[in-house]
This record gives C-alpha cells, structure tokens and sequence, in this order.
C-alpha cells in the first residue's frame, strides 16, 4: 500500500515536472518561462520527497531530510525566481507581445535613473 | 536534414536530432549506472574493507569515513588544507588593497618639479587629453559615486524584501546545518564541507542585503589571524601525533566512547580545525574577488579613490 501511495507521488512529481520541462521549452517569453520553472520545482521535487517520506515512514530518516529539503525549496525557489524575474524586468527584457498586462513599472523604480 | 541547413535558419529552430541524442545517451548511461548498482550482498573493496574494520577498534569512531578523511588518511587532507591556505595567501596577494605608506607620492605629483624644469609651458596633444579623459572616467566608474554609470553593475543596496525575508529564515538553519555537519555529521561530515556552508551563509547574505552587512565580518583583519590559527592548529595535532605515536597525524588523544561528540580521539578537533581553517578562508578569497575595485594608488592624496 505504502509502495502504491509512494508510487503515485512519484508519478505526480515527475508529470509536473515533465510539464514544467514542456512549459520552459514552449513558453513566448523569460516571465512566462520562469513560471514554468517554478512549477517544476514546486509540484516537482515536493511529492517525490513525500514520497520518500511515506515509502520510509513518518519517524524515519529520510522523513526529517525529506521536511528540511522541502521547507528550504519551499523558501528558496520562489523567492529565487523572483529575484530572477525581477533582475529579467530590471533589464528591460521586454513581455511576450500578446501579453496583456504589465503592472511592474508601479513597483519598480524608474529605470532610467 | 543536416547542421549546414540548420545553421542557416535565422531563428534557431530546436534542432531535434541533437535534442534526442543527448537524451537518448544520457537515458543509456543512466541504465548502464542502475544496472551495475553494487547489491547490497556484494563484497566491499578491499580499501573499504579495511576502513570500515579499523575504524572502531584505531580510532573509537563509528563513522570510517570521517576516519578516512581526518585519520588514517589525514595526511591527505593535510596537504589539501595547506593547498587552499596557499590559494587564499596568492588571491589576498593578489588583490590586497593599496597599503598606506608615510610620504607615499604618486608618479605624477613625484615628477612635477622635473617636468615643469623640462618643460615649463606643457601643451596637451590630443591623445594625452583622451588618456586622461578615460582614466577619470574609469575612476569616476569605480569610486562608486551618485553617478556611476550603468556600465558598472549598479551596487544595488540589497534586494527586494522577499529574497530579504527568504535569507533571513535560511540563513540561521543553513548555518545550523553546518555546525550540524561538522559536530554530528555522519559520514561523509566533518568540518571542511561545514567551512563551505559557512562560506554560503554569508554569501546568502550578501546577495539579499549587499556588501554593506557583510563587509564588517569578511573584511576585518581577525579573518585572516583566525584563518592562520585553525591551520596552527591543525599543524599542532599533525605534529604531535609524529613525535607522541610516529606517524603524522596519528591518534595521541584518549578514545571515549564510540558515537559520542569526542569519540575519535583527534577526528573532532581536527575537523574543527579543518572548519575554522577552510570556513575563513574560503570567505578570504571570494569577498576578496568580490571587493576587488581598482588597485592601483591614487596620484594625488586627495583623488577620486576612496579608501574602504
């Protein structure tokens, strides 16, 4: 049963991140495709570790590494591709040209300072 | 469909073929790495062996790695310390900071009476004029002033508050994680990967609140003597392992109980040695480089270079 439960995680994790692979390749532009990226990670890594966690047991050793690893890409992958994206809009690297949308430039300092 | 063709697509279309061959060979050697996993019934080498039987008995450590790494292999690791100590010696070298010096005159403000005897009424070509134009402008670059131009990365006062409120949860558990490593460990642990998590808390924190946090850590002059004092140490419980049981880096301190924090008689304080010793100076060299500005001396006492 565990094996099963474990299995099917797994099987989550590698769909997203087949889909977040699929996403970085097809995506028109770097915020879409950062997006994408985020999602490999996030959906990606976090039901393979609780995989890990449920195949070893709650109490096991693999479980306390397996909460550690999750909390730091939990904190970690959004706040870097934020920096990321945020660096990409800095630049003036420009949105995808159907993009409807751009509410950065009343968060972000004027640029040509 | 050949590389010819394709290079002359003006927008780079995926070239599959390549696509599918990297996969494809990683895919094989993927398979070729699983199917020859060792079993778990399978016989160590003969190295290993030896490792995992004189682990307990030598040195009173459960962990035959770190017993590798810090004892019966610590000559290793003595000679890899000592490797980093001289990179961090050349890079300080290398990109150590003007030093004052009483009386010092740059060669312009030196050669002014000569030149004016030589030459009393100077006339400036016009590739003196340039020359002088661009060394203003390279210093205007690197003093770092209101109006340095955007050629220069931008020395940016830290980041937005979400990358700051990320390294201020990570920071204290990755540096947790390290101590964590270097005093419990399990093989492989021990202090010199613990000396670069070091390095990477502080790095976490330069990039999320800029050099300004960190430079009253990375850039006092204690780095340096710490540094010299973890490799003092370390050269101390080599020596004395020579001269008390024969060998360098031999056990001369009692064993305690095995699984403990000082089962291993000299593991743990070399590893600790190993952890001040790599720790400083991996933070030495890379804020350093990352300090590194322009490096030669003013001319004038007074000129666009500021001391930092």
């Amino acid at each position: 049963m565990r094996t099963v439960v474990a299995a099917l995680l797994v099987l989550v994790g590698l769909w997203f991140s087949l889909s977040g692979a699929v996403g970085v390749l097809r995506m028109p532009d770097v915020y879409s495709r950062v997006q994408s990226g985020t999602k490999a990670i996030t959906m990606g890594a976090l039901p393979v570790l609780l995989a890990s966690a449920v195949a070893t047991g709650v109490t096991s050793y693999n479980t306390s590494r397996a909460v550690l690893i999750g909390l730091l890409i939990a904190i970690t992958n959004p706040a870097a591709s934020h920096a990321l994206v945020r660096a990409a809009y800095r630049a003036g690297i420009p949105q995808w040209s159907g993009a409807v949308r751009d509410d950065g430039h009343r968060h972000e300092p004027d640029r040509s300072r | 469909m050949t590389g010819r063709q394709e290079s002359h697509d003006e927008h780079g279309r995926h070239r599959t073929w390549a696509a599918v061959a990297l996969v494809a060979g990683m895919a094989v050697l993927l398979l070729l790495a699983v199917t020859d996993l060792p079993r778990e019934a399978a016989p160590l080498p003969t190295v290993a062996r030896e490792a995992m039987t004189s682990a307990l008995p030598a040195w009173g450590s459960t962990e035959p790695v770190s017993v590798v790494v810090y004892g019966s292999r610590g000559f290793d690791t003595f000679g890899e310390t000592f490797l980093l100590l001289a990179a961090v010696a050349s890079v300080l070298l290398l990109t150590r900071r003007r030093e004052r010096r009483a009386g010092f005159q740059g060669e312009e403000v030196a050669a002014t009476r000569e030149r004016s005897e030589q030459d009393p009424h100077p006339t400036s070509g016009r590739n003196e004029r340039e020359a002088r134009a661009a060394e203003r402008e390279e210093e205007r670059e690197d003093s770092d002033g209101p109006d340095a131009s955007w050629s220069v990365p931008p020395r940016l006062p830290g980041l937005t508050v979400v990358v700051q409120g990320a390294a201020r949860v990570l920071a204290p558990a990755l540096a947790v994680a390290g101590l964590y490593l270097f005093a419990f460990g399990s093989s492989p642990g021990g202090g010199f990967p613990a000396g670069g998590v070091a390095l990477g808390v502080l790095l976490l924190l330069y990039a999320a609140f800029g050099r300004h946090l960190v430079r009253q850590v990375t850039s006092a002059a204690g780095v340096e003597v710490v540094e010299l004092a973890g490799a003092a140490v370390i050269v101390l419980i080599a020596v004395v392992g020579l001269v008390a049981e024969g060998s360098l880096t031999a056990n001369w301190l009692p064993l305690t109980r095995p699984g403990g924090f000082r089962s291993g008689g000299i593991l743990q304080p070399f590893s600790g040695a190993e952890l001040v010793e790599v720790g400083t100076g991996l933070v030495l060299v890379t804020f350093a480089l990352l300090d590194l500005r322009h490096d030669w001396a003013d001319d004038t006492p007074e000129g666009p270079g500021r001391e930092q």
